[in-house]
């Protein structure tokens, strides 16, 4: 297990090496990221009924966003057409640490670059942050972190089997986009719609953290809110082992 | 110095004094570059990486202008790039026949091709036809670029080039990367392509075969400036004033070294270098001192040839600098 | 015109292509679909929540958004194939093919990969724009028809020039890639400029103008054509295109002048 934590220790610093060269690629990721919430922001703020707190809420999304972006359809999935995961099989650690490595390492560049994003938003829309809210907002953090990873890597292993993994990618983006949080908070979705994407994972990547980090749930509901997200870590880990172990096996079989 | 050559109806004038200046880098890779070709010549420019010829090339196409200098191809300024010049030249290269739309079939290019070049639709498929069966097209039509193999790419991409019948051929190493028998065809098309139509080629190669084989006419370009320019068979004489001597003698322990740079040895059989004035003395003295099986007079091969321009441009360089 | 003929058949090409491919065909339609309807949604409950957007209807958001998917849809379709690289372009040499070509570079470098399927998008944005002047009750006079027809292809316009403008810039500095950046402007389109804030809206009018290329056009088509908007967007749309071209010129003579 101690091998396991400095395999990934060192896959992370690799990457994070490798990508500061990047930096300007980086932005226009942040930038890419930011722009669907941002423009979730400048809508809500006209509409009365999202309340007070829809500035600050938003701008948690933003932070989120960066927190949790995850690119495995370029990444992995761009090693998959390439064929350098075949080298990446033939290591002696699990598969996982590549992908996940290169996610952090990312992520670590994005928060860097979209820091003075971040600050402009909050100062031009005047947020308010109790830091009560902010700690209860990070293991939810943690789990959407790890959550978006395991969605996205998972839609990513379709390059085992089609060319279009951009588009399945796409699909998943837009599920989030419509149900986690992004395109409308959660709680003003209208009454069916609003319970299904409280049960589904998208708010528990992008929006239940950073409903929780705005200060507008009560503890019941973050207390449910938790126990969904840790029901979907757990289900969706499993699927993407498991979609790995099929992936392989035609890969193994069918070749580049 | 600057001279006006008169455009003459029948020729192709293209007179290049180019300067080409990076200021950042202070590389001159063209300098003092002047020359003249006729219709219908096939002429190869040969030097070693960087020397310059790329650059020559693309300037005679159109894609660079020179920082100073005339240049004429047909009577136009190439690097005004008006349509009219460009529906007469081609430029292909080795490493990149076709150079886009990989997810197009051959079939498709050339239909493209087509109306690209305003190609009237008789001629094109006279073209289409001819082409094809030279190049061997038929096979390949209804397959997509990025399907084919680097040598049915070379013969596609010729064709592509010449459906709309160019007047001059710029060719930037076309055999590069081919196999024997591709490379093979590919000179034997372009040698019979520039006899038949009486298109000028302009080629840049390092395989001597391509030499060998097409080019009547070499200019030697290093370090940016023309080195020889003239026929194939001349530059031997100025770079290489010698000839080999290969001897097969049946004396115990001969030494031969005496008479002349020995490049190979191989048990009996012995290549000596010799200056030519000295041949038929060296010959007299080899026949008279040893017991000689057999005994021939050659031309240093044009590889030979080649290594020794450079070794002594490389010299003459170093003696200057 | 020679240049249409060319255009049309690169079009056909990549059309004959893109449908040998029946299964990318489907994904591609289905994802259109999915990403519109996802649009619809969110305006659908914007409004279930309140009845103006910063003064526009819901009917009249729907033109909007309709507008919005035809004109990016066309410019999915024609332009972003071949603007998304033209670093890689001058990289690969494809740039100097370009320029051999007797045809204009601008024109082989931007527009000669398309890919057709993108035009779901712009058909699904008319039958939006449909909708919404059904929910508004209205029937466009001729005049705002034409309007909208106009200022539609002076966005289109725009956004070419934006996109070649943007990526001239590669002939300076070929590892900047700024074709993000656009497509993330262009986002802004999605929504009137009245949504945002002043100085926003300045920007977004005239050093990025989303407000000619999908709010004008809709307020044309729902509200009848206003000249001074008319003449500002022509005017925009030259002003673009000009110093688009310019930009472009100066690149190549900038290209053309070094050794490789």
């Amino acid at each position: 297990m101690r091998r396991i934590l400095r395999l990934v220790r060192l896959e992370i610093w690799r990457q994070i090496l490798g990508w500061s060269g990047a930096w300007w690629f980086i932005v226009t990721l942040v930038i890419g990221q930011a722009v669907a919430p941002l423009l979730g922001l400048f809508v809500w703020l006209h509409v009365p009924v999202a309340g007070a707190q829809v500035g600050t809420y938003y701008l948690a999304v933003i932070c989120v966003a960066l927190m949790t972006a995850s690119f495995e359809n370029h990444t992995f999935a761009q090693s998959i057409y390439s064929g350098e995961v075949a080298a990446a099989l033939l290591r002696p650690q699990p598969p996982v640490i590549g992908p996940l490595g290169e996610n952090l390492a990312i992520r670590l560049w994005m928060i860097v670059f979209g820091a003075p994003l971040i600050i402009l938003v909050g100062l031009s829309v005047g947020v308010s942050f109790s830091p009560l809210a902010l700690l209860a907002a990070l293991p939810a953090l943690a789990l959407a972190a790890a959550l978006r990873f395991f969605f996205v890597w998972t839609l990513a292993m379709a390059a085992f089997w089609t060319e279009r993994v951009h588009a399945v990618v796409a699909f998943g983006t837009v599920l989030i986009f419509l149900l986690g949080g992004s395109a409308v908070p959660n709680a003003l979705l209208p009454d069916p719609l609003r319970t299904i994407a409280q049960l589904l994972p998208f708010r528990s990547m992008l929006g239940f953290p950073a409903e929780l980090a705005a200060g507008t749930l009560t503890v019941a509901d973050a207390a449910a809110g938790y126990a969904i997200s840790l029901f979907w870590t757990a289900a969706l880990g499993c699927c993407a082992v498991g979609a790995w172990r099929l992936g392989i096996r035609r890969y193994s079989t069918v070749g580049a | 110095m600057t001279y006006r050559v008169p455009v003459r109806d029948a020729g192709l004038v293209a007179a290049a004094r180019a300067l080409v200046r990076r200021n950042y880098r202070d590389v001159h890779a063209v300098q003092n570059v002047t020359f003249h070709i006729e219709t219908g010549h096939v002429v190869g420019f040969l030097g070693r990486n960087g020397a310059g010829k790329t650059t020559t090339m693309k300037i005679l196409a159109g894609i660079l202008h020179p920082t100073s200098g005339r240049v004429r191809v047909f009577g136009e300024t190439p690097w005004r790039r008006h349509n009219h010049y460009l529906r007469q030249i081609a430029l292909i290269r080795g490493s990149q026949p076709i150079g886009d739309a990989p997810e197009l079939t051959v079939l498709d290019s050339f239909r493209y091709q087509q109306v690209l070049y305003d190609v009237a639709e008789s001629e094109f498929e006279h073209n289409l036809a001819e082409l094809s069966e030279l190049l061997d097209l038929d096979s390949i039509l209804q397959r997509q670029v990025r399907a084919l193999s680097l040598g049915e790419r070379m013969r596609a991409g010729l064709a592509l080039a010449l459906v709309y019948r160019p007047r001059i051929l710029f060719l930037d190493e076309p055999t590069i990367g081919l196999d024997i028998s591709a490379a093979k065809l590919v000179r034997t098309f372009i040698a019979e392509y520039s006899a038949q139509t009486g298109a000028t080629v302009l080629l840049t190669s390092h395989s001597m075969a391509d030499v060998e084989s097409l080019c009547p006419r070499l200019i030697l370009i290093d370090d940016g400036a023309i080195a020889f320019d003239g026929r194939r068979d001349e530059l031997s004489s100025v770079f290489s004033p010698t000839k080999l001597i290969r001897v097969a003698v049946t004396d115990d322990d001969p030494d031969l070294a005496q008479h002349g740079d020995v490049l190979q040895r191989d048990g009996n059989q012995w290549l000596l270098r010799v200056d030519r004035d000295a041949v038929p003395a060296t010959t007299a003295r080899i026949l008279s001192s040893f017991a000689v099986a057999d005994l021939s007079v050659e031309e240093p091969s044009l590889e030979n040839v080649m290594d020794q321009a450079y070794r002594h441009l490389r010299s003459a360089k170093d003696a200057t600098s | 015109m020679r240049l249409a003929r060319l255009l049309s058949t690169a079009f056909s090409l990549s059309l004959r292509q893109a449908l040998a491919y029946r299964i990318n065909l489907f994904f591609d339609a289905l994802l259109a679909v999915v990403e519109l309807a996802a649009s619809l949604a969110t305006i659908g409950i914007i409004f279930a929540q309140t009845g103006l957007l910063a003064g526009w209807s819901a009917g009249q958001m729907l033109t909007l958004i309709g507008t919005y998917s035809l004109i990016t849809g066309l410019r999915a379709a024609f332009l972003d194939p071949s603007l998304g690289d033209l670093s890689q372009q001058i990289r690969d040499g494809r740039l100097d093919l370009y320029l051999l070509r007797p045809a204009p570079t601008v024109l082989l470098a931007t527009s000669t990969r398309h890919a057709p399927l993108a035009l779901v998008q712009s058909i699904l944005g008319i039958g939006v724009i449909i909708l919404g002047l059904r929910d508004l009750a209205i029937v466009p006079s001729p005049l705002a028809v034409v309007g909208w027809a106009l200022l539609t292809l002076i966005g289109l316009l725009i956004g070419w020039a934006t996109s070649i403008g943007l990526a001239s810039l590669a002939f300076w500095a070929p590892r900047l890639n700024l074709g993000v950046l656009h497509g993330a402007a262009w986002e802004f389109g999605r929504y009137p400029v009245d949504i945002y804030g002043r100085w926003l809206r300045r920007l977004l009018t005239f050093a990025f103008p989303v407000a000619a290329i999908t709010t004008w056009p809709a307020q044309t088509l729902t509200q009848g054509p206003d000249p001074s908007t008319l003449i500002l967007a022509v005017l925009l749309g030259s002003a673009f295109t000009t110093a688009a071209l310019l930009l472009w010129r100066l690149g190549v003579r900038r290209y053309t002048g070094a050794t490789s």
